[in-house]
């Protein structure tokens, strides 16, 4: 075993951190200003200049169209997948580099890639941990959320080898976290499940500790699911509260953001709080706000981690997971009350807040490192991959070559054959998904089969897929006839692309922006509308009887309005929007009664 | 496909207690696996053919198909179906495709109560899938029962039932699958 130094590091949407086992523990690095979290962000000043971290941290209101924050949100993403232009959310716009990758524009001659972005960060991690250990660092463990697929993984890898490490593993976010909370609870065979509700991404894994084994059994995510969102609504709703003009809320946005954060963080331990943004367009803004109000805002993004947390449960249970004894809880979002209170209504579990929200994965991370370099006794982490993983066949269907959730390392074969006279080779597109159709999975790339030459179904060429312990993948081609193996290249579909019809695409989107933008928000609210108004109607005539007759009243309201402005000639979205909100909030509790209805028919 | 049971060195029978097998596993997965010894494709790759074997002799269907192999039976080209598993595939499919269009309206559907309108459907569809599984898995259970039997068939060189039951097993874990895939789908928000 190659026994020198490696660290831990956790890259996060929101901040970065680096740990390391030192005599056996693990613990978190801080840099020179003592600091132990490093926000994950990037500024380019105009003198060419290059702020990392709390020093980017302190410009990005000042400059948000320089500063990269959030970046994990694009890492393996390409421009098919992140149009041109100011993403949800994000200060800064993106577009396409030299090779037509998806790229961050700063300026004109400026467009770093997310890779080199994160490079960026992770460099100052090492500059951190080399100062704190006064020694050379060159090897890392960086952690990844569950449910990254191939493609954001590799780009991970890649970042941390810019930054000159050596990745000795990429570790999947919640396993390193159940790793901090169980390693000295191993003596006992336990089931653990983690929540990890981090700034842009969600996780739950259902781990088995077992004889010096940690063993995940299953894994659900969204990686576009996180505290962001929440940050995001609440942002938005403190700006309509402050009655900030539109010119303020555009040009300082970031500014808003950041309060946000604050209250976010404030109201979890106060139930009201004071937003105050001064000096801000020559004027000061203001509103008292309430946990309750931020709660009404935060509720469906955390419903969305329901039916996550559901799937994840059944598959791990269909697997003979037994009962969960902890549901570890992790990620700077689980500190509001709105989510451990959910989570103990939803599974009738009280979370585990054992560990520390921020810094858990952090120490999972440097746990692993130490295993890695001979530091930590010996443990076992057996991790498995989050999503299916095929090819497309006859049809456009996907066929699954290696299932989701099974433990990697794993591999398994396919042979193909040469349905043509001396074909010399076949193209099969590598997805990975879970839906029925190729077309609604994630593409990987490419893979060219090759074939000896020979008449039509002569050759039987063996196709390996492996996923290694990092859940990358490596696919290799075996010549059956010559015993010979080769290591087959996924060519990156996304940067394949045609130059020119990357341009015409990117030209199109632009030119017609403005018009296209508008019409498909307006379809789509009328859409909406169109849903809504049928299904209230069916809904009143099924249960209506069962409402208070005030509640009944305000939905009859509610869709009266929907109706006359569906009907109306005019094409602005927002006051159709609205009048769809109204609407839809107002038949929450007609919604829930429907439900309960269907539940308790059941029982007759 | 490496034969599992020479993978994990277990005897090739039948009857493994499923305890055992991953008891051996985890046995030769530590001394295997990148973790513990020096990361290398070889461990990577070691490691993956221990848990392929793993898989493969923890699942009934797996631990038969790989007992057929060393027997050295062929595998079973065109499996037929017999009449009793013809009509339970049939009504399967009755239960499958009215299913299926009802997960595609939720999908479909983007406001709470749209969805709403969906639940009485969907408690049955959630029932009816349940039937099905636990239909299957009765057929299941009676099949592994005759596991000793294929034993002892086997020393007087039958293997018809057992190839037979592989095939038949196949084809119930697929539909399996098939409920647990919608009993997920319609359990997605």
């Amino acid at each position: 075993m190659d026994e020198e130094l490696i660290i831990g590091i956790d890259l996060g949407t929101t901040n970065s951190l680096a740990g390391v086992v030192e005599s056996g523990f693990p613990i978190v690095l801080a840099d020179r200003a003592g600091r132990r979290m490093c926000p994950s962000v990037v500024h380019f000043s105009t003198d060419g200049s290059i702020l990392t971290g709390t020093e980017a941290q302190r410009v990005r209101a000042l400059h948000p169209d320089r500063t990269v924050a959030s970046v994990k949100r694009l890492m393996g993403q390409s421009p098919a997948t992140v149009p041109p232009g100011h993403a949800d959310g994000l200060s800064y716009e993106t577009g396409t580099g030299e090779d037509g990758q998806l790229a961050i524009v700063i300026d004109d001659g400026l467009r770093p890639t997310p890779e080199e972005i994160s490079a960026h960060i992770l460099r100052r991690l090492r500059e951190t941990a080399e100062t704190a250990l006064d020694q050379v660092v060159s090897r890392a463990v960086i952690t990844v959320p569950a449910y990254f697929n191939n493609a954001q993984r590799e780009a991970t890898k890649r970042a941390g080898e810019a930054a000159g490490f050596r990745v000795e593993r990429i570790l999947n976010e919640p396993t390193a976290a159940a790793l901090a909370f169980g390693l000295d609870r191993i003596e006992k065979a336990r089931t653990v499940a983690v929540y990890d509700l981090g700034g842009g991404t969600f996780d739950l894994s259902v781990l088995q500790m077992r004889e010096g084994f940690f063993e995940v059994i299953a894994t659900a995510g969204d990686t576009r699911l996180g505290g962001d969102d929440i940050d995001l609504a609440f942002a938005r709703h403190l700006a309509r509260e402050m009655a900030l003009p539109e010119a303020i809320v555009d040009a300082h946005f970031d500014a808003v953001l950041t309060v946000a954060r604050e209250g976010k963080e404030r109201l979890s331990d106060t139930e009201t709080w004071t937003a105050r943004l001064p000096f801000l367009g020559g004027a000061s803004y203001e509103t008292t706000t309430s946990r309750e109000d931020l709660e009404s805002l935060a509720r469906p993004i955390v419903e969305q981690t329901r039916g996550i947390c559901r799937r994840a449960f059944a598959e791990a249970e269909s697997k003979g997971a037994g009962t969960i004894d902890h549901l570890v809880l992790v990620g700077g979002s689980t500190r509001m009350p709105l989510v451990r209170r959910s989570l103990e209504e939803w599974f009738e579990m009280e979370p585990d807040t054992s560990q520390h929200p921020d810094e858990a994965v952090a120490l999972g991370a440097a746990i692993q490192a130490g295993i890695l370099c001979g530091r930590v006794r010996q443990v076992v982490l057996l991790d498995v991959t989050p999503l299916s993983l095929g090819i497309e066949t006859i049809g456009g269907l996907m066929n699954v070559i290696i299932p989701r959730n099974s433990s990697i390392p794993a591999k398994a074969g396919e042979m193909f054959t040469n349905a043509v006279t001396n074909q010399d080779a076949m193209a099969i597109r590598v997805l990975q998904g879970e839906r029925e159709m190729a077309k609604d999975n994630w593409e990987l790339g490419q893979i060219a089969v090759p074939f000896p030459a020979g008449p039509k179904g002569s050759a039987r060429v063996g196709v390996q897929f492996a996923i290694d312990e990092n859940g990358i993948l490596e696919v290799l081609a075996r010549d059956t006839a010559t015993g010979q193996d080769h290591i087959l290249e996924i060519r990156d579909a996304a940067v394949d692309v045609d130059d020119v019809a990357v341009e015409e695409m990117i030209g199109a989107s632009v030119e017609h922006a403005f018009d296209d933008m508008n019409e498909r928000i307006w379809t789509e609210a009328a859409l909406k509308s169109d849903e809504l108004l049928e299904a209230v109607a069916l809904a009143l005539e099924q249960a209506g009887d069962a409402l208070p007759p005030n509640e009944r009243e305000a939905i009859e309201r509610a869709a009266d309005t929907v109706r006359t402005i569906r009907a109306s000639d005019s094409r602005d979205a927002t006051p159709l929007k609205d009048a769809n909100a109204v609407l839809d909030e107002a038949t929450q509790g007609l919604a829930a009664l429907l439900v309960d209805q269907a539940f308790s028919r059941q029982w007759e | 496909m490496a034969d599992p049971f020479g993978v994990l060195d277990m005897a090739p029978s039948l009857l493994l207690d499923p305890e055992e097998i991953e008891r051996r596993w985890r046995e030769k997965t530590r001394a295997a696996h990148p973790d513990t010894g020096t990361a290398s494709p070889e461990a990577s790759r070691e490691t993956a053919e221990l848990n392929e074997a793993r898989q493969r002799l923890v699942d009934p269907a797996g631990r038969l198909g790989a007992w057929l192999q060393r027997q050295g039976a062929e595998n079973p080209v065109a499996p037929t179906l017999d009449p009793g598993l013809t009509a339970f595939f049939a009504e399967i499919g009755s239960v499958f495709t009215p299913v299926d269009e009802l997960i595609d309206r939720r999908r479909q559907a983007t406001t709470a109560i749209a969805k709403a309108l969906l639940a009485q459907r969907e408690v049955e569809a959630q029932l009816s899938l349940q039937e099905i599984m636990q239909s299957i898995q009765e057929r299941r259970s009676a099949i592994e029962a005759r596991f000793p039997a294929f034993e002892d068939d086997a020393t007087q060189g039958r293997l018809d039932e057992a190839s037979d039951a592989l095939a038949r097993l196949r084809f119930l874990q697929k539909w399996e699958a098939g409920c647990r895939e919608r009993l997920l789908a319609l359990l997605e928000e």
